[in-house]
């Protein structure tokens, strides 16, 4: 077997952050490779200096034995005949499948695009892959999984040899994730080379077969996965052990107090007749399926979203549904982590510091009235320590930090306020399994100081481990109400997420 | 690779289309040998202007936000009125409104009018809507300012007399000697150019010993033409007249020349009734006035000799005249003897 | 004074780029530096500063206000009708900026409530008002303001300067506490830099975006005030094309078009150099068809300026890593 990728001693520096050192090793042709580490590790970083999204770095990169230097993603695709699968697909929802796929490299006739040809070559990849979707679809119809699998099509129409698949698996169902297994399968056995990224340790076992393992900008060993445990691979990524798994250590701390209170809560987002209690000092588990009504409900309770009927009682007190927003809930005392962090949770052009004071600015007051900077910086850095963020910085941007230490920035811009309910949509997706333990950990802290939580998972390890009850929507209702102990198996929770 | 260098060669050629029609068949004019003022026009057709049956008569105009086209507009009632011809009178609503000039004209002939005054907002906006009416054989009369390369007819101020007006002015004033500034507007650069023209050439063939010693943009635009003075004023020092291309700009730099107190003369073109005003109260030094009241009956004077088969000259210059504190008190048909057209059934 | 540096080095580069532009003039012709040209300057940038200062905070929640220029018209001429009639100038500038803020939250109204989008939201104001303004008028200019109304702006402090500098300034300080002193400043940047993610951080971004057009509203009418002190007459015409200019000095000064960044000092900045540049090009003698050539090329130069920074960040960096 031959090397298809070679990195040798490459280094990359980020302004006052040296994200790569001394990276070496290499990844055998026709394997799947995983890419492990906890975030921040650099696994992001070494991928897009193999795609030319960096073309600045030192060392070298060898591709089947020559070396390369890409200056843009579109030079890798074409001339290094390599391609990544992003993280958040990029698409362009107003074009059809065959023009999103071949994007930039259309067949033309004279000056015109030649469309009968695009969708014929493109449906014959469809097909090759087994995708329900045809070419001249809308892009804007697909869902996560179709547009993933729409991504590995243009990987292979520009005949590439080699994939990166980046958290490929982060917003798919079960089903669509077990179609990409097929797929990566299939293009294993016709020979191409797949790089994986992913934090699910489960998928690394069911179709990686090496794992090279890198942490904090170090590469630290390669893995054959047949021979290697679970707890091994953590040990190597993390460094400690870690218990990747959630559970409780805590016993129940849930009172008889009603918190929060939704009696046939609707709203024209998706949810209908919801009704459910939140008690003091509870982690209430939402569960469901993609779609189900989960985060449109907790929106509109926090404010974000409209509701048209029923009522929702904060203490016992009603709260005004048709002027609400989210800065009254913020006054009320409930919070929101949101699912997507890049979109929702955090702004962009602001440093740590500013991300996570902008809720509870009041605070950060002088005499005057005036903001002091040096408060919201003393502020920062008491939550950089408690919640041990890492880097240590709380003037680099949130956007330059890695998945897991934004959703403690986050975290901590929640923490700096009075709010004593938390609502945590997806809190670990994208997160490492070091971090995952810290948040849970965390979650567990908050309700022994008397907050009360709820939590939004699609993991179902997750929602049973952590929750003193579960309620499970489906398509906008509640389906089930299940008290600790009677959670069952996880395919009895999905015959209730599917409608029991 | 190819495709994008045919795209090149495509644009470039496109932008040397643009720029040869740009260029082709200017009209000047206040340059037209056969021009002929309106008095002259009298003297040799008879002064009676026949009016046979009722007419429909169409004016375009643009913006009446401007005191100028407003009084344009008053000049045409007084003319229907006088004569018993039907005059409808269309403005744009902004001074930008090319396409929506063009669609007036084209509507006004389309309606069957027996002639058309336009004063168009660009020399090339209502050029299309002409050929129209010359097809449905309507004549078309250019009113002032925006010029229409294609019409048979154009009636208004001579502008490159303005400025001569005004350098005359400003040189019996100084002694014919001292240093000269001109405000220049720029958009729509005929008016701008004609009058800077004929300030600059009335200095160089008197061989006056005025010197012009700045010559600037202000864009028509009052406070940019205040800011363009002071900055003037601290850079010469010497500087003893300024001539503006319009009375707004003018009566920007009358403020900036009041707050130091500099003896500097100012001089406008248009005659606004502010520029009036400010005359009488002894801050604004001149304006050249060209009568918009009087142009418009003028224009319809000659549309209807047009229409009873009189041969009218190509270019009939209006009157204007320089207003100073001399004359500011005095009636305008008194200052340019205006006599009413006469006209008979 | 490491921090300032850090925290305004992009202003910094424009205002080093701005004194560069000013001693090339002042080499071209020595009188650019006399300190009454540089008063000169001064007063030639209030107009354009203020109003970049007002559309700064429309920039800054994302938006735009295209119709600064139509509510400083307006603004000129109610405050001119009242100053006119003898009612006493106080009196007049209140009512002045009153309408100001009511016709900045009515687009902000159109904004929020309707949820149109800014730059159609207000090309629809900027045609409106300029309507209301030839309506209320006529068409016909506002003149005779008196002189007590006139003197509050225009009259002269010590060394001959103009109070409405004074005012400029004033402006400018009161705009930059607010921008980083205060709740409200946090929250403009933070609609404008990611709205879902403010408001799902409690923020209420209906009236962060009202205050953004309000203050843009305030901003335009104080300019149309210190416009009618400086010319002593209104006119309906007034400010036409005046947004482009005042978008320019806030673009130079490192407001960021799609919102989130830009500081009153940067903007500030920003209106000096044009000015600068004006007034130089004028005392040079630059042709007038060569000024606009040299402006564009300017702001696309000023603009670009952030690139520059972001590569010589990038290039100290890997030096400090190197050793």
């Amino acid at each position: 077997m031959s090397k298809a990728v070679e990195f040798v001693k490459i280094n990359k520096h980020f302004p006052g952050a040296h994200v790569l050192k001394d990276i070496s090793f290499s990844v055998e042709e026709g394997e799947v490779t995983a890419l492990l580490g906890e975030n921040g590790a650099g696994k992001s970083t070494i991928l897009n200096i193999l795609h030319g999204v960096y073309p600045e770095y030192e060392g070298d990169v060898l591709l089947h034995g020559k070396k390369v230097q890409f200056r843009n993603p579109n030079q890798a695709i074409v001339e290094g005949k390599i391609s990544k699968v992003h993280q958040e697909t990029l698409i362009v929802r107003d074009l059809t499948v065959g023009q999103n796929v071949t994007l930039g490299h259309e067949p033309t006739k004279g000056f015109f695009i030649d469309y009968a040809k695009m969708h014929r070559d493109v449906n014959a990849i469809l097909t090759d892959l087994h995708c329900n979707f045809r070419s001249e679809e809308l892009a804007d119809k697909l869902t996560s999984g179709q547009m993933q699998m729409m991504a590995i099509a243009r990987a292979l129409y520009h005949k590439s040899n080699i994939i990166s698949l980046d958290e490929p698996t982060a917003s798919l169902s079960i089903r669509e994730t077990e179609a990409l297994f097929d797929v990566i399968k299939q293009l294993k056995a016709q020979g191409v080379t797949i790089l994986y990224v992913s934090h699910r340790l489960e998928e690394i076992f069911r179709i990686c077969d090496k794992a090279v393992i890198m942490r904090d900008g170090e590469y630290i060993t390669t893995l054959e996965v047949a021979k290697t445990t679970r707890d091994e691979l953590i040990h190597a990524m993390v460094g400690r052990a870690v218990s990747a798994v959630a559970s409780r250590n805590l016993p129940c701390m849930a009172s008889d107090e009603v918190v929060l209170k939704a009696e046939n809560l609707t709203g024209p987002t998706g949810f209908k007749d919801v009704s459910f209690e939140l008690h003091k000092g509870e982690i209430l588990g939402f569960f469901g399926l993609v779609g189900a009504g989960r985060t449109e409900t907790m929106r509109a309770i926090f404010g974000a979203d409209m509701i048209t009927g029923g009522k929702v009682f904060m203490k016992g007190k009603r709260i005004p549904t048709g002027s609400w927003n989210t800065s009254k809930a913020l006054k009320a005392g409930i919070g929101l982590i949101p699912e997507d962090r890049k979109t929702q949770g955090f702004m962009k052009l602001s440093s740590n510091t500013q991300n996570i004071s902008i809720s509870s600015l009041e605070d950060y007051a002088n005499a005057f009235g005036f903001l002091s900077d040096d408060k919201k910086l003393k502020n920062a850095e008491h939550f950089f320590k408690e919640l041990e963020i890492h880097p240590n910085k709380p003037e680099y941007l949130t956007l330059n930090m890695s998945g897991g230490n934004q959703q403690k920035v986050i975290l901590a811009r929640w923490m700096s306020t009075k709010v004593d309910i938390i609502i945590f949509d997806e809190p670990t997706k994208g997160v490492d399994v070091g971090a995952k333990a810290e948040i849970y950990r965390l979650m567990e802290e908050m309700i022994q100081n008397g907050k009360s939580i709820i939590v939004i998972s699609s993991e179902l390890p997750e929602v049973m481990g952590l929750s003193d009850r579960i309620i499970v929507m489906g398509e906008g209702k509640v389906n089930a109400v299940l008290n600790r102990g009677e959670y069952g198996t996880s395919d009895q929770m999905l015959d209730y997420a599917i409608g029991g | 690779m190819k495709r994008s260098y045919t795209a090149l060669i495509l644009a470039v050629l496109a932008v040397m289309a643009l720029v040869f029609t740009a260029y082709a068949d200017e009209f000047n004019p206040d340059a037209d040998p056969s021009a002929k003022t309106i008095e002259q026009v009298r003297a040799e057709l008879g002064a009676e202007v026949p009016v046979k049956d009722v007419h429909n008569l169409s004016a375009i105009m643009k913006s009446i936000s401007n005191e100028f086209w407003r009084s344009l507009k008053e000049g045409y009632d007084l003319a229907a009125k006088n004569s018993g011809v039907n005059i409808r009178v269309d403005a744009t609503t902004d001074e930008g409104d090319e396409i929506g000039q063009q669609t007036m004209m084209d509507n006004a002939v389309n309606q069957g009018v027996k002639a058309v005054m336009a004063s168009p907002i660009s020399d090339s906006n209502l050029a299309a809507a002409v050929d129209n009416a010359k097809t449905a054989k309507i004549p078309v009369v250019n009113v002032n300012d925006g010029l229409i390369a294609n019409c048979d007819y154009y009636v208004g101020p001579n502008a490159y007399m303005n400025g001569q007006l005004a350098a005359e002015w400003i040189s019996k004033k100084l002694g014919d000697k001292g240093q000269v500034g001109i405000v220049i507007g720029m958009a729509k650069a005929f008016a701008a150019r004609e009058r800077t023209q004929g300030f600059e050439d009335w200095i160089k063939d008197h061989k006056s010993g005025l010197e012009i010693v700045a010559k600037q943009n202000a864009d028509w635009d009052r406070q940019r033409a205040k800011e363009l003075a002071s900055t003037w004023i601290m850079r010469f020092p010497d500087m003893k007249a300024i001539f503006c291309n319009n009375d707004d700009m003018a009566l920007g730099v009358v403020e900036a020349v009041d707050e130091v107190d500099a003896d500097i003369l100012v001089v406008g073109v248009d005659g606004i009734g502010e520029a009036y005003t400010s005359i009488k109260e002894g801050k604004l030094d001149a304006t050249v006035d060209s009568f918009p009241y009087y142009m418009s009956q003028v224009a319809v004077e000659c549309t209807l000799r047009v229409l009873a088969g009189q041969k009218v000259p190509h270019v009939v210059a209006t009157p204007q005249a320089l207003i100073d504190k001399d004359n500011v008190n005095k009636p305008a048909k008194e200052i340019i003897n205006w006599v009413d057209t006469a006209y008979t059934k | 004074m490491k921090n300032f540096v850090n925290k305004y080095k992009r202003e910094l580069v424009v205002l080093l780029a701005t004194f560069g532009m000013g001693l090339i003039f002042t080499v071209m012709n020595p009188n650019f530096m006399r300190v009454s040209n540089i008063i000169t300057i001064l007063q030639q940038m209030v107009l354009n500063g203020v109003l970049a200062a007002g559309i700064m905070f429309a920039i800054i929640t994302g938006g735009i206000d295209l119709s600064i220029g139509c509510t400083f018209a307006i603004t000129g001429i109610v405050t001119a009708s009242m100053a006119v009639k003898g009612i006493n100038p106080w009196l007049a500038i209140l009512a002045g900026l009153a309408v100001g803020a009511v016709l900045g939250a009515f687009n902000g109204f159109l904004v929020t409530g309707l949820k149109l989008q800014p730059f159609i939201a207000t090309l629809g104001t900027m045609s409106l008002y300029r309507g209301i303004a030839y309506v209320i008028t006529g068409g016909m200019p506002v003149t005779g303001v008196p002189s007590v109304y006139r003197n509050i702006f225009n009259g002269r402090m010590f060394g001959n300067v103009r109070w409405y500098i004074l005012v400029m300034i004033i402006i400018f300080i009161l705009i930059h506490i607010m921008l980083s002193r205060t709740r409200t400043g946090d929250y403009l940047y933070a609609v404008g830099d990611n709205e879902e993610a403010a408001k799902l951080s409690g923020v209420n971004v209906v009236k962060v975006k009202y205050v953004a057009y309000i203050v843009c509203g305030i901003c335009s009418a104080a300019a149309g005030l210190i416009m009618l002190a400086s010319l002593g007459s209104a006119e309906s015409t007034a400010g036409l094309g005046y947004e482009t200019n005042a978008i320019a000095a806030a673009a130079i000064g490192g407001t960021r078009m799609a919102g989130g960044r830009g500081t009153a000092f940067g903007t500030f900045v920003g209106a000096l150099m044009l000015a600068v540049l004006r007034v130089g090009m004028v005392v040079i003698n630059v042709d007038s068809f060569w000024q606009y050539v040299v402006t564009g090329i300017i702001i696309i130069v000023a603009s670009y300026f952030e690139f520059i920074q972001q590569d010589i960040a990038n290039f100290l960096a890997r030096r400090r890593a190197a050793k």
